[in-house]
């Protein structure tokens, strides 16, 4: 399999990050990734765009997403960086659901702050990098299944 | 049907609610989800997560959020025909060893008689 690179921009306006979504489907058509494996990493990559675009760029449409896909015999890495402040510190842990719920029906807290867990989930691995001044990139990566 | 927004809508079956979602379920549609839940009155609702062809954690938790919210209301809730993404997303999040009382059904027609014989 050869190895390559592919890269797009895509601006912080909401349902552009279906574009990217469909980028991941055509990449794991070519390079014949499994339907389920497909999902989760459809899923990742959502969840990546989203925190880009919302946390990172706080949906100002003129801050661009940069998406690259990085390809090998090994895996198939989605990169999504977004234009903010780059002081991230990223937390990976199980969210409480418990608790989430009876804030919302006692004191109607948002349920939120699933995505990295469902990220770090669903993925073979993620990586998150922060540099001060030159925003952050989520790195997922899933792994080709060995025949 | 009454519709909201391009990707929800909701149909009244006998006595019973039914809240359809399709395509992107994000922060768009979850508006939408918001305001069509708005108006739906007391009792029993279905919804149909099967055309939802994308979603995200945050499109989840507000489904997740109108059905808490629906508890408290003494409403009975049912999901059907739960597509992939959002089934992946459930799964994941072990949601539904969270929530009491709501019931998933593969198709509509079986969520309709479930209600009708409770």
């Amino acid at each position: 399999m050869e190895t390559g690179k592919v890269s797009t921009i895509v601006p912080s306006i909401p349902g552009y990050e279906e574009i990217v979504v469909e980028a991941v489907g055509a990449m794991a058509r070519i390079h014949e990734i499994p339907y389920e494996k497909l999902n989760k990493l459809k899923i990742a990559v959502n969840e990546a765009c989203i925190n880009a675009m919302d946390h990172g760029n706080d949906y100002d449409p003129t801050k661009n997403v940069e998406i690259t896909f990085e390809y090998n015999e090994e895996s198939l890495s989605v990169s999504v960086k977004d234009s903010g402040l780059g002081n991230v510190s990223p937390n990976f842990d199980e969210p409480d659901l418990d608790e989430q719920f009876e804030l919302f029906k006692t004191m109607e807290q948002e349920i939120s702050g699933w995505g990295l867990f469902l990220m770090k989930s669903l993925v073979d691995d993620v990586e998150i990098v922060g540099k001060e001044g030159e925003g952050t990139t989520t790195t997922v990566t899933i792994l080709h299944e060995q025949e | 049907m009454q519709n909201y927004g391009s990707n929800v809508a909701v149909e009244q079956i006998g006595d019973v609610s039914v809240l359809s979602i399709q395509n992107n379920l994000d922060r768009h549609t979850a508006e939408s989800v918001r305001a069509a839940y708005n108006q739906i009155g007391n009792g029993k609702v279905v919804i149909n997560l099967g055309q939802v062809t994308l979603t995200s954690s945050r499109g989840i938790a507000t489904i997740v959020s109108v059905m808490l919210e629906g508890e408290q209301k003494q409403q009975k809730f049912c999901l059907c025909e739960i597509s992939d993404p959002c089934m992946l997303i459930i799964k994941t999040m072990n949601i539904m060893e969270h929530i009491e009382g709501v019931e998933i059904f593969d198709s509509l027609e079986e969520a309709l008689v479930f209600f009708n014989q409770s």
